[in-house]
């Protein structure tokens, strides 16, 4: 599916080789030259994205366009009931040191116009940001945490005024919606059981509320930056990915962790370490016993790792804790019970030899 | 309340969290004023993690509490595996103890530049000014200021490199996007700084944000991402790889390779280097420019410590005991400083914490109980949102300092509000340094306040007197300090200066040791050989005292009752039943401010305890049933209260 | 195949037995096809190795030691490195993107007379032109 991408400038030099023998046209590389980045160093992190992105390299020149428009997308960033680990993870994201100086997304490759954590503005001004961006339309809405259902429970309120109702005219103007993060997607730690505060997924708010806006849900707690930075540039450059049931991108949530797991060979064939720092948990044998979710977890964390590539969950000798996915904090294990040491019932999981569809419905519908 | 609150900031900015101050300035005739009563201080949202947690297999307990906050990602995991271990009686290894103590220290570091910097760096640099500086000039002045940070290709940055951060804030100008610099309070005459001056640190601001992805791979070399890394109950999930080379499916393997060692390394390299070589000398510089702030945001002088940063070469047998037993080797110590003895270590009784809802949405007690005994549900009862203003601009929903007005209770230790943080963390080094009991670090921290704070301007010092640490800059200066502190007790630190190899290198000495007690989770089915009702997990967080308490059942094996009281709690918190107010709100009194349209000047207070409202919002189990023997020094069986510990 | 950067690049001494492997038979086929498409229209195109299913450790190896290494070799450095070698046969690229950290972050198969990423951009020759102009207008220094 492909629908609401923005108008975007001119996007005619796309094709690798094709023209005037260069890969970025003169208004890329003048914005690049601007910024003191490489235009080299440029070229091999669009190449990285676009092989992440499972996209062709044809895509490179597109994805520089998208990334330095001189007029930056606007981002609308708003957080309700969550942790700030999203935000932290989005903060992780890449940076470019080539050239004179270092930054990141946050300047270059977006208007980030609005977000409490890092904004300057504050109070009355703040609001003032959020109102007078609202106000115009194509915006791409960012939200972290849950909400809670009612706007007079006074679980959330910023600003004077309701969850609800922030998202509610936040959400009026926006050209899409991306739901970061495991709470944001579906409901996350605010509505484990018993969900203290009734809070709600953004997807779960949006169908009460009656909006109808493209939606992404980026699941994880918190979602890898690549993940999150990531969609957004495809969104970007491409419009909407390819979702699976739960509105997350197949790009990067269309296998399990496992699947991609370096432990999954002992899965299959033993030994599995027993304990924590035994031998085989040495080795770097399957933590299955040890509670590993990764069957039954779709995201990328084992091919596209963390930090830059630096581990994940399993390489560090921690089974996955499922949480890229729906009420992961209250899944049912063996013998129906709850727990991330608690090994995951036999039969569950793409690996046992069974279709997608005993974790999920993988058919690429895209009702909640 | 007193009069109308015509100071207002909601939502504060460049927090964790959601937070909303009210003040009343006294106007002076000319659009400012000053706040002669303590301000008001309300958190607006809530989740209910403690409530979720009731039922659960305490193993899991760490991942839940992790979630409080995605800032302070480790500490309260930590701090929940730590009362896990408490109550079932598991002794974690050495290394273990050095992993979580550099998990927690990177934590510092990284937060603390990242405050500094991200949070609370806008209140002093006017982003505006910056773009009139002398590219040429500022090159200059860095070479003055930090004359060993060399981010230009390995050089230092000379006028070309400034021009590009000039031409940078240009463009956002230009094109009308100034994103996050957009409608700040730019050109206040309370911005005080050089446009080079400002340009210098906002070129620091950017260069931090790509110095902050590299040092959290520490975390995720041995938790396996951030933020939330994992921990686990009984030590520390990562472990030695068999395979010093690359991790894949034929090799096998962990990430503690080769690899992995020299990528935490780097990172804690990296964060010694940035606090010595910028952060240092940019608080001092900025310090220097803003003396008077030294003179506001002074709270009651009441600061409380739970302790933290054992010394992990104090186990002698792995599993039998543990360093988290020995107080006496903690960098930061256990106690109390009262406002009337400043350089005293009072010793701290655990008995004595009370939390009390007089002033905070749950039913519950008024008066102040143990967080052991208390019982409380969610219950708001403030104005309704969403009612728009009055026609005169003024809002509709206003705060009533009489009534229930936030989501945080208030704790009081011995009845009073406690200031908790950097500043405590200070303060009782301090305190400690002058006693028999003096750790090296204490020393160190009583030469650099000398130094820094103390010495006359013309020996380079800020000339400022030891009292006036309790105040806005205080704050930033001691935090700060303990960020050298910690960043060296990493690296280590070389003769002269309280000589010390440092966690890295004695780990890594040390790592092919035990990573994890493998009695952990047999002993979880072992009620007869738990030794307490109540596990106690505490640590010292970047932001101070976080203790959480955990009541297994003997049956189940689960939680029955799970509590948190933490550090923002004690600074943000609200009033009590007698009316005293918490920390936040007792700084803002006696400040003046210029326009009270934009109150920068309270931003400036607020921001220096650098607030974590999430970590500071939850709710206590309404189980009713008194949870006893709380035992703070985490020793198997011990009841040993803390009157045995090392102060004066 | 876990990721890029798990492969061995190098094959050790000794280890290189040319595997007959379809799959790099079919990755050869590929190719050829593509370097005829370009003589006639000179539209290059990149292979992403990420993307070619089922790659393992020895097929990465095999297809590498197959196309062998040519006479230009080239390296981007700014604060990663970018290595760009010829092939034994001409027009066919080998591009290894690394990370700060040296581990692979992507790896190309260009088929191109020229990869892009070697050609220098006339706005970045204007500047260069500039500057250099600059140079020769101030004084020598002392």
């Amino acid at each position: 599916m492909s629908t609401d991408t923005p108008s975007r400038s001119d996007h005619s030099q796309m094709q690798v080789g094709s023209g005037d023998d260069v890969t970025f046209d003169e208004a890329t590389a003048e914005r690049l030259l601007q910024l003191g980045i490489s235009r080299r160093r440029f070229m091999s992190y669009c190449a990285g994205l676009a092989s992440l992105l499972a996209l062709p390299q044809s895509v490179v020149p597109r994805l520089a366009q998208a990334a330095t428009s001189t007029t930056l997308p606007s981002v609308v960033y708003m957080s309700f009931q969550e942790c700030t680990g999203c935000l932290e993870s989005m903060v992780n994201s890449f940076a470019f040191g080539g050239g004179t100086t270092i930054d990141n997304l946050i300047l270059n490759m977006i208007s980030l116009d609005y977000q409490e954590t890092l904004m300057a503005a504050a109070g009355d001004q703040a609001e003032a940001q959020l109102l007078s961006v609202t106000a115009k339309s194509g915006y791409v809405l960012v939200v972290d945490g849950s909400i809670p259902a009612r706007w007079d429970s006074g679980y959330f309120i910023s600003g004077e005024r309701s969850g609800v109702a922030r998202f509610r005219e936040a959400a009026k103007k926006a050209a899409l919606i991306v739901a970061v993060g495991t709470c944001a997607s579906f409901g996350g730690l605010p509505k484990a059981d018993p969900n203290p505060t009734d809070a709600r997924s953004i997807g779960d708010l949006m169908a009460n509320l009656r909006i109808s806006k493209p939606l992404i849900n980026v699941s994880g707690c918190p979602p890898i930056p690549e993940v999150i930075t990531g969609v957004i540039l495809y969104y970007l450059s491409k419009g909407m990915p390819k979702l699976d049931s739960l509105r997350r991108p197949t790009v990067f949530y269309g296998d399990t962790v496992h699947e991609d797991c370096y432990r999954k060979e002992s899965f299959e064939e033993g030994p599995l370490a027993r304990a924590f720092d035994d031998a085989n948990s040495r080795k770097g044998k399957c933590l299955y016993m040890l509670g590993c979710k990764g069957p039954v977890t779709h995201n990328a964390c084992s091919r596209v790792r963390w930090n830059q590539g630096t581990s994940f969950p399993m390489m560090s000798g921690h089974g996955c804790i499922g949480c890229s996915e729906p009420d992961f904090w209250d899944r049912l294990n063996r013998n129906n019970e709850k727990g991330f040491y608690i090994p995951i019932a036999s039969g569950s999981g793409h690996s046992r030899g069974l279709p997608c569809n005993t974790c999920h419905d993988d058919n690429g519908d895209d009702d909640d | 309340m007193a009069a109308t609150p015509n100071v207002i900031i909601d939502p504060v900015t460049r927090i964790e969290g959601h937070l909303r101050i009210q003040a009343h300035a006294v106007p002076d005739g000319k659009g400012g004023g000053t706040i002669t009563d303590p301000g008001l201080s309300a958190s607006t949202m809530v989740r209910g993690l403690e409530k979720i947690l009731q039922g659960r297999d305490p193993r899991d307990a760490w991942a839940f509490t992790q979630r409080i906050c995605g800032v302070c990602t480790v500490v309260h995991g930590l701090t929940s595996v730590r009362a896990v271990e408490h109550a079932i009686g598991i002794k974690v290894s050495k290394n273990a103890d050095y992993i979580r103590n550099m998990m927690i220290g990177a934590q510092y570091v990284h937060d603390h530049v990242m405050h500094f910097y991200h949070l609370h760096a806008l209140d002093w640099v006017d982003v505006v000014s910056a773009m009139k500086a002398n590219p040429t000039s500022t090159a200059a002045l860095a070479r003055i200021n930090n004359g060993t940070y060399k981010p230009n290709n390995g050089a230092l940055p000379n006028a070309a490199y400034f021009q590009t951060v000039l031409s940078k804030l240009n463009n956002l100008v230009s094109r009308g996007q100034l994103g996050l610099f957009a409608n700040g309070y730019w050109g206040h005459s309370a911005y005080k700084l050089s446009p080079e001056e400002n340009l210098l640190l906002v070129s620091h601001y950017l260069e931090a944000l790509a110095w902050a992805r590299e040092v959290v791979k520490l975390h995720t070399v041995f938790g396996g991402k951030d933020p939330h890394p994992n921990l686990v109950v009984g030590g520390m999930p990562c472990t030695l790889s068999s395979n010093t080379g690359t991790v894949n499916d034929d090799k096998g393997g962990t990430s503690l390779n080769t690899a992995g060692l020299a990528t935490i390394k780097t990172a804690v390299a990296r964060m010694k280097a940035f606090v010595d070589q910028v952060y240092l000398p940019d608080v001092i510089l900025v310090a220097k420019r803003y003396k008077e702030w030294a003179d506001f945001g002074a709270t009651a002088g009441n600061f409380l410590c739970y302790g933290e940063f054992p010394d992990p070469a104090l186990v002698k047998r792995e599993f039998t005991d543990g360093a988290i037993d020995y107080p006496a080797g903690y960098i930061f110590p256990r106690g109390v400083i009262w406002a009337h003895a400043p350089t005293t270590l009072a010793p701290f009784d655990e008995k004595k914490v009370t939390e009390n809802v007089a002033h905070a949405w749950y039913l519950g007690s008024d008066t102040g109980e143990h967080p052991s005994v208390g019982e409380t549900e969610l219950y708001y009862d403030g104005p309704l949102p969403d009612q728009g203003r009055n026609p005169d601009g003024t809002s509709k929903y206003m705060l009533d300092e009489n009534a229930r007005y936030s989501w945080i209770k208030s704790p009081r230790y011995d009845g009073q509000p406690m200031e908790v943080g950097p500043l405590a963390h200070i303060l009782t080094m301090h305190a400690r340094g002058g006693t028999a009991n003096a750790q090296p670090t204490d020393k160190l921290v009583r030469g650099y306040v000398q130094k820094f704070w103390i010495n006359p301007t013309a020996q380079g010092g800020l000339g400022l007197t030891f009292t006036q640490l309790n105040s806005t800059l205080g704050r930033i200066f001691c935090r700060v300090l303990e960020t050298k502190i910690i960043a060296d007790q990493i690296a280590g630190r070389a003769a002269g200066t309280a000589a010390y190899a440092g966690w890295y290198q004695l780990y890594y000495d040390n790592r092919a040791g035990a990573y994890w007690n493998p009695n952990t989770f047999t002993r979880l089915q072992q009620p007869t050989l738990w030794p307490v009702q109540v596990g106690f997990g505490f640590t010292e967080a970047p932001r101070g005292a976080l203790g959480h308490w955990v009541k297994l059942n003997r049956v189940s094996g689960l939680i029955d009752n799970y509590q948190c009281v933490v550090a923002s709690q004690w600074n943000a918190g609200p009033r009590d039943l007698d009316g005293a107010p918490g920390p936040y709100e007792e700084a803002l009194r006696g400040h003046v401010l210029a326009n009270l349209k934009q109150p920068l000047e309270v931003l400036r207070t607020i921001h220096s305890f650098d607030p974590c409202i999430g970590c500071a919002v939850h709710i206590v189990d309404p189980d009713g049933e008194p949870l006893v023997q709380v035992d703070v020094n985490h020793g198997v069986g011990s009841t040993t209260r803390v009157s045995g510990m090392s102060c004066a | 195949m876990t990721r890029l950067s798990d492969i061995p690049v190098q094959a050790e001494p000794g280890e290189s037995q040319v595997v007959e492997s379809p799959l790099v038979t079919a990755i050869l086929n590929n190719i050829a096809n593509t370097l005829a498409q370009f003589l006639t229209s000179k539209v290059a195109t990149a292979i992403d190795l990420r993307a070619v299913p089922h790659m393992d450790a020895a097929t990465y190896q095999s297809l590498k030691d197959a196309l062998s290494v040519g006479e230009v070799s080239a390296k981007v450095e700014t604060d990663v490195t970018i290595e760009i070698r010829e092939t034994q046969y001409s027009g066919i690229w080998w591009v290894t993107h690394r990370n700060e950290q040296g581990s692979i972050v992507t790896e190309l198969i260009e088929i191109t007379d020229l990869p892009d990423i070697l050609k220098s951009h006339v706005i970045d020759m204007r500047a260069g032109l500039q500057r250099l102009r600059q140079a020769l207008a101030e004084p020598s220094p002392p």
